[in-house]
């Protein structure tokens, strides 16, 4: 069975947005590592490129797509595969994650995380598509769960129990999103610890917090906030029982400065505490030369 | 939330010529009979709501491939001036009632309060990159009638079909000139075309240089290889001729808000001459730009589509005087300057 023992933990990063170039830049902050956006560096050249070998100079740099669609009806996109794997040599990521999700019919692409229906003949699709990516990749592949908004009337199973069996069935990995937990416990009514409390947790490789926007009737993954309380409560009750993973805060609207961005991840150090003092854990080594240890 | 879904006149006035269709048409939906969870309806619904047969992956269940159909025809429908769904589905009916077809209730929402999220979400962040591509665009017509008059009447002839957002706008120039005919055509196709050259060389592919030494032989010992080899300008590289000065015009309408234009004079427009320009990436990748004489406008042109230093001279040989002139005094600086701001490349 499939666990993250051999996924280097990078402790806490940040999303790498271009409104913290100038800072990540001149002050070279101490962080541990950056995510980025895929598709922003799939790109034949220009500007992007010289700032993503920058950072890749000093910092250990992770994978994150918003364009896969796995769950689609029309057949992969090995055009869209190639680049980025041609990326991932690039960026020596030691992960590839996108989401769980549908977005694009023959000759319509949405640009939108849409959700897929709950059934058992969507997990055997999907399933057969995500070992395919990973196969294709040659990396540790992750899905993440979504924030969504509707609930089909066709499905045949919950979220987590979709979620899961796909993973498990594909024999990939969780990118968990703590944020979308909550997010769709909110729109679908839901209680998020009997979501989490049902998913192999081993499987997660990385863990992603974010803000919202809550509209009372509905609440809309933003990333444009602070990490609220009952996030916060999800993601000290998950992080212990995941052995310690890479922690990533989503910021992507309504930018503070990276200086408050930086803190506001680093919240995250207090609530995993608990799980290193109760492990014996050495402190986290620097993570690039987890990297390191990772790839020699 | 509160209820958004009653009849909007302005959707009811289209019936019939609904510009939302045309999505369908694009994509070159084909009725499929036995596919189609609409049997029983008329036959103009059909024709309304038909489904691609093609350029599906063999696998893909039935039941997923009727609902994603199905949503992506709803959440691609333009939304109205509120931000509101169409209340008619595209076969007729209305979409409360055909939400709850496929979607389930939740604690607060209806199904259909529930899509209309991702019919708004949809529209908004394709014309979010839209504003942010055309930047001049925007604000010659402002958030509003931007959104209205170009924005979606371009995504719903054009709508997404790469992954990548920054194509979006891959055929706005040719909308405007295809769909937009008021008396201001000229200056919006040409602020299109240029706010695009800004998008599209941001990330353009660049070929190798050509070599400093090889405009350094040009003035002592000009070599018969590179006299006779095709060179080309790189693929970032946008050349503009404008009756007035757009790129002045350009940034100074870039220095407020879209909407602070709608309540202020716009920035003068200087149409005392023609003007000719280069818009570039330099050597650390940023966005340039440059006067050029026309002389030069007219030779980089050439280089635009490829050519060799000996048909620029041959072609000279039948321009005005002023031309000639002008090419025999600066060429051979001319030539340096581009080869070290590395526009020309023997690559196309």
């Amino acid at each position: 069975m499939k666990d993250c023992d051999n996924i280097p933990n990078l402790g806490i990063g940040i999303g790498l947005r271009i409104p913290h170039y100038e800072d990540i830049f001149e002050k070279q902050p101490d962080i541990d590592w950056f995510e980025i956006i895929s598709e922003n560096f799939m790109v034949d050249g220009g500007k992007p490129m010289d700032n993503l070998y920058r950072i890749l100079e000093r910092y250990p740099v992770v994978q994150h797509g918003v364009s896969l669609a796995i769950g689609s009806p029309d057949p992969l996109d090995f055009d869209y595969l190639k680049k980025l794997k041609a990326l991932t040599k690039i960026t020596k990521t030691p992960w590839v994650s996108d989401h769980l999700c549908w977005g694009r019919l023959p000759g319509a692409h949405y640009h939108d995380l849409l959700p897929l229906p709950y059934t058992r003949e969507v997990i055997q699709y999907v399933a057969e598509r995500a070992r395919i990516v990973q196969d294709y990749l040659e990396l540790p592949f992750a899905l993440e769960n979504l924030s969504s908004y509707v609930a089909y009337k066709k499905d045949e199973m919950t979220e987590w129990e979709f979620y899961s069996t796909i993973v498990e069935k594909a024999d990939i990995y969780m990118m968990l999103d703590v944020n979308n937990i909550y997010v769709s416990s909110r729109n679908h009514g839901f209680d998020p610890k009997v979501y989490y409390e049902n998913l192999p947790l081993e499987r997660v490789l990385q863990i992603h917090l974010a803000g919202h926007s809550d509209y009372d009737a509905y609440v809309l993954d933003t990333h444009d906030d602070y990490v609220c309380d009952e996030v916060w409560k999800i993601y000290a009750e998950v992080y212990p029982k995941t052995r310690g993973v890479s922690t990533l805060l989503e910021w992507d609207d309504n930018f503070i400065s990276f200086q408050q961005t930086w803190e506001e991840a680093l919240k995250a150090k207090q609530f995993q505490q608990s799980i290193h003092d109760k492990k014996g854990h050495e402190k986290l080594k620097h993570p690039k030369k987890v990297l390191i240890e990772a790839n020699s | 939330m509160d209820a958004p879904l009653e009849p909007h006149p302005s959707f009811l006035m289209e019936e019939g010529a609904s510009p939302e269709l045309s999505i369908l048409a694009e994509a070159q939906f084909d009725f499929d009979e036995e596919e189609s969870p609409l049997t029983g309806l008329s036959e103009p619904a059909k024709k309304r709501l038909s489904y691609p047969r093609s350029g599906y992956d063999e696998q893909v269940p039935m039941l997923l491939k009727r609902e994603q159909q199905w949503f992506g025809t709803i959440i691609s429908r333009p939304i109205d001036e509120d931000s509101r769904m169409n209340p008619i589905s595209p076969t007729g009916q209305p979409m409360e009632e055909e939400a709850a077809l496929h979607i389930a209730p939740s604690p607060t929402l209806r199904p259909a309060q529930r899509i209309q999220l991702y019919n708004q979400q949809y529209w908004w962040r394709l014309l979010n990159t839209m504003h942010e591509s055309f930047p001049l665009v925007t604000r010659l017509f402002g958030f509003f009638d931007f959104n209205r008059m170009i924005g979606i009447p371009y995504l719903t002839k054009y709508p997404p079909r790469h992954w990548s957002l920054s194509t979006l706008g891959d055929r706005f120039s040719q909308w405007c000139q295809e769909e937009y005919h008021a008396p201001d055509k000229q200056l919006v196709c040409q602020a299109a075309e240029l706010d695009w050259a800004f998008a599209y060389s941001f990330t353009a592919h660049s070929n190798p240089r050509l070599q400093l030494e090889a405009a350094a032989d040009l003035s002592s010992q000009p070599n018969e290889t590179l006299l006779a080899q095709t060179l080309y300008l790189q693929p970032f590289i946008f050349l503009f001729e404008f009756d007035y000065d757009l790129f002045a015009f350009r940034i100074e309408f870039l220095k407020q808000e879209p909407d602070h234009w709608l309540h202020h004079e716009f920035p003068a427009l200087d149409s005392s001459r023609p003007y000719h320009y280069i818009l570039y990436r330099n050597i650390e990748n940023n966005i340039s730009w440059k006067g050029l004489s026309k002389c030069e406008y007219l030779i980089l042109r050439l280089f635009h589509k490829g050519t060799t230093i000996e048909h620029v001279c041959s072609w000279l040989e039948d321009q005005s005087s002023e031309i000639i002139d002008e090419a025999a005094k600066n060429l051979q600086l001319w030539f340096q300057e581009w080869t070290q701001r590395g526009w020309l490349s023997s690559q196309k």
